[in-house]
């Protein structure tokens, strides 16, 4: 365990203002770990995972399947998979309260309310046979059961807001009438409802076409601004997260692994497996360029090895890298990465 | 070792139901060898409550309930295995010659008596069976299967169906293997296995029909030992001498809990491996 | 120019639902010529899975023609000959309903050696095993389940299986769509190296233009069931007549055009 990460003064910062005081962050998250049961027992899903979230800051999870991001933004609003998902360890706290262990009736006051949340199935989220309008009022009046004219008046402007046309007609109209980018942009709505200061987007455009996913992304950036939330998105793409967030976050196999400013990253990546990760995907500038490719496969979840998650797919890796626990996450100016080579690399 | 791990994986109500079933299978093979009693003729005196020499009692007639009992389990599970077996067997092909067949009139016809069989009532269709064949071992044999495979020919339409259109079946085509290739190595075996785990839940089901058949007088009969047959005997003496009722009805309860424990943790088990 | 390895000609596809007949293709021409990697590019509902079933035959056409290496395509419920199999082979887009289940690698592969290339059960296995290696199959990985491969491992299977028909034509659905990115670049190298030393055309779908862009030295646009724009993939990349096109080409994450960042504390 890297004690050292658990004092706040070395806190892995996901807000590029490397200036601003602990008391400040929206969020922080310090050394959560968060763990599944499966058949064979308890499994551990994130390792020990130190973050900020500044307000107004915007943080990219990057990272494949089964690199725990999903399973991370759910214990972030206290939603993990009720039989048997639990944070093993680990502190989160929102703007100052401890959210670890709160008890579900407290967890109300927080979900959807200061934080909002868009999941990674919109068809799964919305209900298929209730109108559309319905449903944003239940979130607009948080499940009073009176709604008045002025939470209709409020379901109107969240339609607005999410740039839906026609938006007196959609609130009579079900899910399964609109189209997939439509019914994220419902679904945005719904979590902005109560006007958090925090969104969390899982995977929010994955199973979109490209030309929605870019009029989904452009929203995002926009409503950030409008609203001066602070917005955390997961995605296995790179290229989403640097459209729309300031800071990356990559994780592998349960550990997060680099944080910095996306510019940055995108510039020089610290981390072999963001180096590796960025080179596997086609170059706009030059398309015909080989794709570098990562040797093996990630390895699943319950099977980590020993040393750092990486070694046995990298291609720098060393007999010091093999050995020990997955490395902690070291500062490098505003930068962090969790490789033990990084000094070498700068 | 590898069955060690592989029982440590496996899921514990499947566990438990296998148990209990491999207990009620030693009781009832064992029952009839080990005891001096006659399962048939009684040798003891009648309506002998519950002792040490005869655990369940005796009935009206001088026997052993208990060596009765688990003669009569015996003969319904064989009975339940094989109508199960050949339901299974005849109703699985039929239902994957539907699920390919597309649109011929052959299949039209299949599914014509298939639904037709399955919207009726099963036990006023077994019944009517019973009525033409007889109440007799033969009898509820054929009423089970002849109602019986018509579900699982359901069960194997829809999944063949399924499987036919799946894209290893497309590639097997595209890669030219003749129709019975594709159909035996690659549809089959995929159809074959949840048929199997329907099997598995339906013989909860058809133990409990048979016991039901017997117990309305249309199916095994007195003197063989049969559960449904021995619990409609004891009914009017439940009040006298409630256990010549009460512990078959025990055992096929057990029975049919273990094999539906059995079902669910098979079911799991083939569904997350 | 040498003679089209594949020929579909004002190709129109409509399948029939319980609303009426839904048209899916209307009116596709298309020539690629032997050893070519041409993509097809477009978003859901284009219509591109439907050529790319309907060019290897499992989808029947509504009028115009199909004609790959010569001869009309054969619908894949009749009767397929050796010939046919050693025309086209496809590679589908689910990694998890593209093997069968019930069988191991080297049992597919080799299954596709024997009914393909009439090798004796030992032959058969032994080429299955040389086409598991070429494609990263390691010997132990062919002896496993199916069940307990990941879905690049699968598609590596699929690849080698449809490899052992030795095609002259390899029509890729989507293959990477379903994998990981780090997965999906080995499994484009992969293809990529199969085209160049088998000399095979590759028909490539995908909704991913940067993969197109990889692959394809021609490429057609398409939308709600025609092609808007096709060329050599450069210039319909870098230069798009059609404005469907650019809108495409614009909407590609780090594309440039959305990248915009609020008036977060990004301090350098």
């Amino acid at each position: 365990m890297p004690s050292g990460l658990s004092t706040e003064s070395a806190q892995p910062r996901g807000d590029a203002d490397g200036a601003g005081r602990p008391a400040d962050d929206l969020l922080a998250v310090s050394g959560v770990s968060v763990a599944l049961r499966r058949r064979v027992g308890e499994v551990m899903v994130v390792d020990t995972a130190n973050f900020t979230i500044a307000p107004n800051g915007a943080l990219g999870v990057v990272g494949e399947s089964g690199s725990g991001k999903s399973m991370l933004s759910r214990a972030l609003i206290g939603t993990l998979p009720r039989y048997g998902g639990r944070v093993t360890r680990g502190s989160i706290r929102w703007q100052g309260r401890e959210l670890v262990g709160l008890p579900e009736k407290e967890w109300r006051t927080i979900r959807g309310t200061e934080i909002g949340y868009v999941p990674q199935s919109s068809m799964a989220s919305l209900n298929p046979i209730l109108p559309i309008g319905e449903q944003l009022l239940e979130a607009v009046s948080n499940g009073r059961r009176r709604a008045d004219a002025e939470h209709r008046a409020r379901v109107l402007e969240l339609l607005e807001l999410v740039r839906i046309p026609r938006a007196k007609q959609v609130i009579g109209e079900t899910a399964g009438q609109l189209s997939g980018g439509m019914r994220q942009r419902v679904v945005i709505a719904a979590a902005l409802a109560q006007r958090p200061k925090l969104l969390i987007l899982d995977e929010p455009t994955t199973a979109l076409d490209v030309t929605v996913q870019a009029g989904i992304l452009k929203l995002i950036v926009e409503l950030r601004r409008e609203l001066g939330m602070a917005v955390m998105l997961t995605s296995h793409d790179l290229a989403v997260i640097e459209t729309v967030c300031d800071n990356v976050m990559t994780m592998y196999a349960g550990a997060v692994i680099e944080i910095g400013a996306t510019g940055a990253v995108r510039q020089q990546p610290l981390h072999p497996y963001t180096k590796a990760l960025m080179g596997s995907r086609v170059d706009q500038a030059d398309p015909a360029k080989e794709l570098l490719t990562i040797p093996g496969e990630p390895p699943t979840t319950g099977n980590w090895p020993t040393g750092c998650r990486f070694w046995p797919r990298c291609p720098s890796a060393i007999d010091a890298c093999r050995v020990g626990e997955q490395p902690a996450m070291g500062a490098y100016g505003e930068r962090w990465s969790a490789c033990i080579r990084t000094e070498e690399f700068l | 070792m590898r069955w060690a791990s592989r029982l440590k994986d496996a899921d514990r109500m499947f566990l438990i139901g296998a148990l209990l079933l491999a207990l009620i299978v030693l009781a009832s093979a064992l029952a009839p060898i080990l005891s001096s009693f006659d399962p048939v003729r009684g040798t003891s005196p009648p309506m002998r409550a519950p002792s040490a020499g005869h655990l369940f009692g005796t009935d009206n007639l001088g026997r052993d309930v208990f060596v009765r009992a688990f003669a009569a389990t015996r003969l319904d599970m064989m009975l339940a295995v094989v109508a199960v077996g050949v339901s299974l067997i005849v109703g699985t092909l039929v239902g994957a010659v539907m699920g390919m067949g597309g649109r011929s009139k052959v299949s039209g016809f299949l599914n014509l008596v298939v639904d037709s069989i399955n919207a009726f009532p099963f036990i006023v269709l077994a019944l009517g069976v019973v009525a033409v064949v007889g109440p007799s071992v033969p009898g509820v044999l054929s009423a089970i299967i002849l109602t019986g495979w018509a579900r699982y020919a359901r069960v194997a339409r829809a999944r063949t169906a399924v499987i036919a259109d799946a894209d290893f079946v497309n590639a097997a085509r595209l890669l030219g293997y003749g129709r019975s290739r594709v159909m035996i190595r690659h549809v089959f075996p995929n159809v074959y296995s949840e048929s199997f785990a329907f099997a598995l839940s339906e013989l909860v089901i058809v133990i409990l029909a048979i016991a039901s058949l017997s117990f309305l007088g249309a199916g095994v009969r007195p003197p063989t030992p049969e559960l449904g047959a021995m619990i409609s005997e004891g009914r009017i003496m439940l009040t006298r001498a409630w256990w010549i009722s009460v512990f078959p009805g025990a055992v096929l309860a057990l029975a049919a809990l273990s094999i539906q424990l059995i079902a669910d943790g098979y079911e799991r088990m083939t569904r997350y491996a | 120019m040498t003679e089209p390895i594949i020929t579909v000609a004002d190709l129109h596809v409509t399948f029939a639902t319980p609303r009426g007949d839904v048209p899916a293709v209307r009116g596709v021409d298309l020539v690629v010529a032997p050893g070519e990697t041409v993509g097809i590019v477009g978003e859901s509902g284009s219509g591109k899975s439907t050529l790319a079933r309907a060019i290897v035959g499992l989808v029947d056409a509504q009028s115009g023609s199909v004609t790959v290496d010569g001869r009309p395509v054969r619908p894949v419920h009749g009767r397929r000959s050796r010939a046919d199999a050693a025309t086209v082979q496809m590679i589908f887009q689910d990694p998890y309903s593209s093997l069968n289940p019930r069988q191991r690698p080297i049992d597919a592969v080799a299954e596709a050696v024997h009914v393909c290339q009439r090798l004796d059960r030992k032959a058969s296995r032994a080429r299955a095993m040389e086409l598991l290696g070429s494609v990263g199959i390691s010997q132990a990985q062919c002896r496993m389940k199916t069940r307990s491969l990941s879905g690049g491992q699968r598609q590596r299977v699929s690849i080698a299986r449809a490899l052992a028909a030795e095609p002259k034509i390899l029509v890729a659905d989507e293959p990477t769509s379903a994998l990981d990115q780090s997965i999906a670049a080995s499994l484009l190298n992969l293809l990529r190296r199969i085209q160049s030393e088998r000399g095979i055309a590759v028909v490539f779908i995908s909704h991913d233009l940067g993969v197109v862009r990889y692959l394809a030295h021609r490429v057609y646009v398409m939308k709600e069931g025609v092609f808007v724009e096709d060329g050599v993939t450069v210039d319909v990349f870098e230069a798009p007549r059609h404005e469907y096109t650019r809108t495409l080409v614009s909407s590609v994450p780090g594309a440039g055009t959305t990248v915009a960042h609020g008036h977060a504390p990004a301090q350098e």
